[in-house]
């Protein structure tokens, strides 16, 4: 008997991946590197490995608790799903490697976003539906509340970069807009606040969900410190891709006409960015 | 705030999270301790000053005493000042493993900690055997040699049987508590567990345990997936559970039950404050309600 040779397996099959496939496709071949006995070798070729992999996958989710405290509502899909394992037992060899720098949390959310947009990407159509779109959601608050919270405030009296006073409007289109804080833009399938709203009321049903395909603004806002959600059409979002913070309104608007990139008219681009003044969301230099 | 409670009836105390914290300083009557890890503390010691709404039971993960990589020094003493500040009355410790020795002959390349003992960062059961016995007999006296208050022992949970396994994980504890100082802390939550992952019936193997040296019970939820029934702190302990506690009461002298929520997903205040009286009405009554 060695229980240290059979802890020191035990550990392997959790912390390596790897070394676990290799001793599911070949046990007798993957042990001869280690002393065990014949009840011990016995033990191990009866070994549900499965069992072992989806403990890697429950040690990975419970040394991931501070991610999943940042996208809770992906993770009640991920069980809704039946996927939390699966997910997680995959997550292992990403998770292995990130331990060897010890991250912060920001590293680790990124990273975990990250591996798990891949992951549902390459599950079978609709077999999970509002699941990406969820992520998605949760992801784009969380990253531009994130990146907000590394702005400056808002620039104090006297700055030249400041909400328009009410006779500069009269001149729009020499008015030099920029946007405040950060925006962020995401493409849905499913409307990802009636997602939101469903699984925060415990009742998530997919059968319930339409498809409606959207585009959502997410904006950080550094004054407030707050995220707001707009839904875009097209033409809004060509105006917002057009701000640069060194063009004039007028440029974007001729811009918009010349190339023909909207449908939007010039009063709608003007009052568009007369709300976003006052909002807050844009500010002119 | 123990000793003078040892002949009453067992205190009901919640693992320490941020809810269990707010909760315990806003209502400081629903729970009586706070169960707080030893890799919290030496991560935030901050947390000490919740000593002043409630008494602490000091609970460890990092001691690998089912294992044979011992922790380091340091720890060891870092061990031994939390017991002293947290002034527990004795030190929950896994019947596990945490860190595991890689052979010399191992091909393995370990980027994550080149030259160290593997680490797991979570405890899990060893294979219980006479070896392992002897192992944690050797355990047990070191850190009882280290420290001057009782260690009580916790059952972990098993997903799957450990390799060379010859024994039932009651006649490996009860081998275990007949040769060391140690008591038992008895985790109902891991009996149910392994016996729904191993098909037995937890109340009939429960009378198997030493329910005589058990001081300590704690209790948490259960999730089943993947056809594999797992610990889970975020979720209500289920009745079956709950109707084994009264069984270990009249034969134990349990002083502190444990609820473990302690995840961050875990209840809303209002139910863990339920779950507590849930719990509290079990001791007193001596069945769920």
């Amino acid at each position: 008997m060695s229980t240290t040779t059979v802890n020191s397996i035990i550990a392997r099959c959790i912390l390596d991946p790897r070394f676990l496939d290799a001793l599911a496709s070949n046990t007798e071949e993957t042990l001869k590197e280690y002393a065990l006995d014949e009840q011990e070798q016995r033990g191990f070729l009866s070994l549900d490995l499965r069992r072992i992999r989806y403990l890697a996958g429950f040690i990975t989710k419970i040394q991931n608790h501070d991610v999943i405290a940042e996208m809770a509502q992906t993770h009640t899909l991920l069980r809704h799903y039946d996927l939390e394992l699966p997910v997680f037992s995959a997550y292992r060899e990403t998770h292995q490697r990130m331990r060897a720098a010890n991250p912060g949390k920001r590293e680790k959310v990124r990273a975990f976003v990250a591996f798990l947009k891949t992951y549902l990407a390459s599950l079978p159509p609709d077999s999970a539906p509002g699941l990406e779109d969820i992520l998605n959601h949760e992801w784009l608050m969380w990253e531009a509340s994130e990146s907000a919270g590394t702005q400056p405030p808002p620039s104090g009296a006297g700055s030249t970069d400041e909400t328009p006073p009410e006779r500069a409007l009269d001149d729009l289109d020499e008015l030099v807009p920029r946007m405040n804080g950060v925006f962020r833009v995401g493409v849905f399938e499913h409307d990802p606040l009636e997602i939101a709203n469903q699984i925060a009321k415990s009742a998530f049903d997919s059968s319930r969900l339409c498809k409606d395909a959207g585009i959502w603004g997410y904006w950080g806002n550094p004054g407030s410190a707050s995220v707001r959600l707009f839904r875009l059409d097209y033409g809004v979002l060509t105006v917002l891709q057009e701000i640069t913070g060194s063009r004039t309104i007028g440029e974007i608007i001729r811009r918009l006409t010349a190339a023909a990139k909207s449908e939007i008219t010039p009063e709608e681009v003007r009052s568009f960015f007369v709300t976003a003044f006052q909002s807050g969301l844009c500010r002119a230099t | 705030m123990w000793a003078p409670l040892a002949e009453s009836s067992p205190l009901i105390g919640l693992a320490y999270n941020r809810g269990a914290e707010s909760l315990i300083k806003r209502n400081p009557a629903s729970a009586d301790y706070l169960e707080v890890p030893f890799e919290l503390l030496r991560h935030d010691a901050s947390i000490i000053d919740l000593k002043q709404y409630k008494p602490f039971i000091l609970h460890c993960a990092s001691m690998s005493i089912a294992g044979s990589a011992r922790p380091p020094l340091t720890t060891i003493q870092q061990i031994f000042e939390w017991i002293d500040r947290t002034e527990t009355p004795w030190l929950g410790e896994h019947l596990s493993f945490i860190t595991a020795e890689k052979p010399g002959a191992s091909s393995h390349r370990d980027e994550y900690a080149p030259g160290e003992p593997y680490n797991i960062g979570y405890t899990v059961s060893p294979p219980m055997n006479e070896e392992t016995i002897t192992m944690v007999v050797e355990s047990v006296d070191a850190c009882q040699h280290h420290f001057a208050i009782p260690l009580l022992l916790e059952n972990p949970p098993l997903y799957f049987l450990p390799p060379g396994t010859t024994m039932s994980q009651a006649d490996f504890i009860r081998s275990i508590c007949g040769q060391t100082s140690a008591n038992l802390l008895l985790d109902l939550t891991h009996l149910y567990i392994t016996s729904r992952n191993f098909d037995f019936d937890p109340r009939r193997e429960l009378l198997k345990y030493p329910l005589e040296q058990v001081v300590e019970v704690h209790v948490s939820g259960v999730d089943c997936q993947a056809d594999i029934h797992w610990d889970n702190h975020a979720s209500p302990v289920p009745d079956p559970i709950l109707q084994m506690l009264p069984l270990v009461l009249e034969r134990g002298k349990v002083r502190a039950v444990t609820l473990e929520y302690n995840w961050p997903s875990a209840m809303v205040e209002s139910v863990l404050v339920d779950e507590v009286d849930r719990v509290r009405r079990v001791v007193q009554r001596g069945m769920p309600g």
